[in-house]
């Protein structure tokens, strides 16, 4: 699980374009949208992109993104409970 | 009614004020991100812009900086930018997100930038300007000012960014950008 | 500046009254597709069968518009504005010096590529262009045409509805895509008959995101406030509005509306029958809403069921008859890049005959 976490970090950074940003300044549990990192809504889509390149899963509904998109750590499990690939 | 007028030149190599040359510190990383870090490090929404709105925004931060707007001015500056072959460099980018049928996966942060007239959205959100945007597609630079002039002159509008930026690649662009206001 | 002709070519019909005429049928040409383009998921779109190419409609619209105003578009004194966002094959410069050269013009066009604003800041620019004198007529051309590139990033973008779209309804779920061409011949005399004539024009910038709607519809309520100047809402015959159908853009323009005080105008939106005809939108919906007004018809917005905005607007599913001579209407839309345009339109019926 901590491995997948950091990868995912790792690809939060690279997809996302956080250039000043490592893998450590990304809390596990802090809220990836509003208060913590402070994604918007093209952020939301572009991670919906990542589950689908990465770990084979679909999203088709983005409100369903506000569900695993709360935190590294409830995105992490998601994949781990529904990953194709 | 005149205008008072400054204006900004970037080139791959280059950049000047008004004629004459801005100094940074040039890095591996090429003058759109050198600038970057020279006048407006912290803005990280930078990273995520295509070379067309980057090159766009960091040469009207440099002009605002200079010659800041007054509140009102800001409230109502115009953006009117062109280029002769609109998003092109940005539309072969998101083009290899959904050319190969084995890796499709369309990027919807790219494919955003695959309007050309995202680069004044881009600078409109950075300066709080509500004034009007809008972009041409022209054969020149001297079409565009021309054009932008009168308009400028006919509506009475007090502020403008008046601008020809364009990107072919990540090694060929240009922007030439003035700041026109009136006292 | 007068509209002195016009012409719709569009997946429904050829020629703006044939469609009018099929609109107030009911008619749509929104159908299902399933792998038309590469690689794209199944959608419902507004499509020409015979894939004409985007100069190839330019220039046949153009054509039919210029015989009916009966010009010289080959004098100096013309000026042809293009509003496309994606061209042709993702080339805009090229296709429009091929047009203006069919055409024997000798001025360089001008293309507007202004997200989906492009077909009302087009009508701005040539509202400008005239009035510095340099032209007499400009022919406003808006066209766009679907393409694996088009659909794929709007899916991305989980702005595409499956089925047909519902603008402002509550079950609303997102747009559909459409291909059209549309021409407008705007010229600075009055030609002496009933026309349409632009009294008012404005554009606006939300400075909030550069895709998301702005939540307070800054942008867009900055331009119906401009366009109302010196107007009375109740002259106001109808709001021509963008209606996507995606659950922020119609929000937005409820709220916009809302703060304008213009709720209770009626509401015409024209997505529903032909999609989101992009670069072609702006021309196309401003020729129907005049078209139709003339015809004494408020177009009503098929699918419509129930209010799906958080301000309820004068909107309808079923045809209303305006039950008067039309006075003026706002056409008014909104795009990527946070830009908005609204422009005023004046019915010219008598006093200068």
């Amino acid at each position: 699980m901590e491995e997948l976490i950091l990868e995912l970090k790792q690809q939060i950074i690279e997809v996302l374009n956080f250039e000043d940003m490592t893998p450590t300044d990304i809390e596990t549990d802090a809220p990836l949208f509003g208060e913590g990192l402070g994604l918007d809504s093209i952020d939301a889509l572009e991670l919906i992109v990542l589950l689908d390149k990465g770990y084979g899963i679909k999203l088709a509904d983005p409100k369903a993104g506000k569900e695993v998109f709360k935190s590294v750590r409830v995105m992490a499990e998601y994949i781990q409970a529904n990953r194709t690939k | 009614m005149n205008y008072n007028e400054v204006n900004i030149r970037i080139t791959p190599s280059s950049a000047q004020m008004n004629g004459e040359d801005i100094a940074w510190s040039p890095s591996d990383r090429g003058i759109l991100f050198d600038l970057f870090q020279k006048y407006a490090k912290g803005y990280a929404k930078f990273y995520k812009m295509d070379t067309l709105s980057q090159l766009g925004f960091i040469a009207t931060e440099i002009l605002l900086q200079h010659y800041p707007l007054t509140p009102q001015q800001h409230d109502e500056c115009a953006i009117v930018f062109g280029n002769s072959c609109a998003s092109i460099k940005n539309d072969r980018d998101y083009l290899q997100t959904i050319i190969d049928p084995n890796s499709y996966y369309p990027s919807p942060s790219l494919f955003v930038y695959t309007l050309p007239n995202i680069v004044t959205g881009e600078i409109a959100i950075r300066h709080k300007l509500y004034g009007e945007t809008c972009f041409y597609v022209l054969e020149n630079k001297e079409q565009l000012f021309e054009l932008a002039d009168h308009q400028l002159r006919l509506m009475h509008i007090n502020a403008a960014l008046i601008g020809w930026v364009e990107c072919e690649n990540e090694n060929n662009f240009y922007a030439n950008i003035k700041l026109l206001w009136k006292n | 500046m007068y509209c002195i002709a016009h012409h719709i070519l569009s997946p429904l019909a050829n020629g703006s009254k044939a469609n009018l005429q099929a609109i107030l049928l009911g008619e749509s040409a929104l159908s299902s597709y399933h792998q038309h383009f590469p690689s794209v998921e199944p959608f419902c779109a507004s499509l020409f069968e015979s894939a004409p190419t985007f100069k190839q409609l330019c220039i046949q619209s153009a054509s039919q518009a210029i015989q009916e105003a009966n010009i010289d578009a080959s004098s100096s004194a013309v000026v042809f504005v293009i509003s496309t966002t994606k061209g042709d094959n993702l080339q805009l410069l090229s296709p429009a010096q091929q047009i203006v050269r069919h055409f024997g013009n000798p001025n360089s066009p001008i293309v507007v590529s202004n997200a989906c604003v492009s077909g009302v800041s087009a009508q701005i620019a040539a509202w400008r262009l005239l009035r510095s004198g340099k032209y007499t007529t400009a022919i406003v051309i808006g066209c766009d045409v679907q393409s694996q590139f088009i659909v794929s990033g709007f899916q991305s973008f989980k702005a595409l509805s499956d089925s047909p779209c519902r603008p402002f309804d509550a079950e609303r779920t997102g747009l559909n895509l459409g291909e059209a061409v549309a021409t407008m011949i705007y010229s600075i005399e009055c030609p002496k008959k009933a026309c349409w004539q632009l009294t008012a024009a404005s554009m606006h910038n939300d400075a909030n995101h550069i895709s998301g709607p702005s939540r307070t519809g800054e942008g867009s309520y900055r331009c119906l406030v401009d366009v109302m100047q010196h107007c009375d809402t109740a002259d106001i015959h109808a709001l021509s509005v963008h209606g996507t159908a995606t659950p922020y853009n119609d929000e937005m323009e409820a709220i916009a509306i809302h703060r304008a005080h213009m709720h209770e105008v009626p509401i015409l939106a024209f997505k529903g029958y032909y999609g989101h005809t992009m670069g072609a939108a702006g021309v196309l919906e401003t020729i129907l809403t005049m078209f139709a007004l003339e015809n004494g018809t408020l177009i009503g917005n098929p699918r419509y069921e129930a209010c799906g905005t958080s301000y309820a607007l004068n909107i309808t599913k079923e045809h209303r008859s305006l039950g008067k001579l039309p006075m003026h209407f706002i056409k008014m839309m909104s795009g990527f890049g946070g830009c908005n345009a609204a422009i005023r339109l004046s019915y010219c019926g008598c006093d200068e005959l």
